[in-house]
């Protein structure tokens, strides 16, 4: 006789059981204890709290934050030097100076010429 | 290769079973979520066994272990801290027990806690984990018989504290056809 209480197993599965053995088992109270155990921990396996990336440990979300923050700094650090970089191309881009000056002598027109 | 309409059949019938599954043997739900496409790539990939019925679940879970297996060998060959939140750091009972939970399922033996896995998170028959995992239906009975003994020792005390809750809403098994 196998004090296992397999039989508990066998009930708690839905499968054929001896319904003289689990009278037996429940009449222990190991066995009684087994069938509320099994049902607790069949319970809590199938709670829906599996553990998920964003709820990784202080440390982990702290390393994360360390290379969130390094990536950052390159990311500055690389705009920065882009932006230097424009603005150097830019200035080569200012218009040349004057190669030839024309002089206009302008003078206003008269009131008779104005129709 | 499955057709297109048996595929989508597979998908509605099975998924949520695949990603809770994967979600307990690797702990983490993005991951199972992936793995749970993958099984469904292979899927389209291969010819749907002429059976129906117990034999469909076991074949589409024998290709879900050997997804979940690849998975392992390759988290292996890139060691990672251990995502999952040590008891000691849970915040409440609940996230002591799934912490405690996962140790717990780690520490089984493998075909131990897929078996376990399978019947108590995916709903699987007897006879459908035996296909799944190549064993007979007295050699899963006895393995998910053995795995509930080994939980129940290692998890003595968040047993005891969770006794003490209400207990409930749990999935009973698909009645027998």
């Amino acid at each position: 006789m196998t004090t296992d209480y397999d039989v508990v197993s066998d009930f708690l599965d839905g499968e054929p059981f001896d319904a003289a053995a689990l009278d037996q088992a429940l009449a222990d109270p190991d066995g009684r204890r087994l069938l509320i155990d099994s049902v607790v921990l069949r319970h809590a396996v199938q709670a829906d709290d599996t553990i998920t990336a964003s709820e990784r440990p202080a440390a982990r979300r702290h390393r994360s934050l360390l290379w969130v923050a390094a990536a950052a700094l390159v990311a500055l650090a690389g705009g920065y030097q882009l932006g230097y970089y424009r603005q150097e191309g830019r200035a080569s881009l200012s218009p040349p100076s004057a190669s030839r000056v024309v002089t206009v002598d302008w003078q206003p027109a008269s009131d008779e010429g104005a129709r | 290769m499955t057709s297109g309409a048996d595929a989508a059949s597979l998908f509605a019938l099975y998924h949520d079973r695949l990603v809770r599954y994967f979600s307990r043997a690797t702990g983490e739900r993005e991951v199972a979520r992936d793995l749970t496409q993958e099984v469904f790539l292979r899927v389209s990939r291969t010819a749907l066994p002429a059976a129906q019925g117990n034999q469909l679940a076991g074949w589409l879970f024998k290709i879900a272990r050997n997804v979940a297996l690849d998975h392992h060998r390759q988290r292996r060959r890139r060691p990672e801290a251990d995502l999952a939140v040590a008891p000691e750091q849970a915040a409440d009972g609940g996230q002591q027990m799934a912490a405690a939970l996962a140790q717990a399922l780690a520490a089984l033996n493998g075909l131990d806690r897929d078996v376990f896995l399978l019947r108590e998170v995916s709903g699987l028959s007897r006879e459908e984990i035996a296909i799944a995992c190549d064993l007979t239906p007295d050699a899963v009975r006895s393995r998910i018989h053995r795995a509930r003994l080994e939980l129940r020792a290692l998890l003595a005390s968040p047993i005891e504290m969770a006794r003490r809750q209400p207990i409930g809403p749990v999935r009973p098994p698909k009645p027998r056809l």
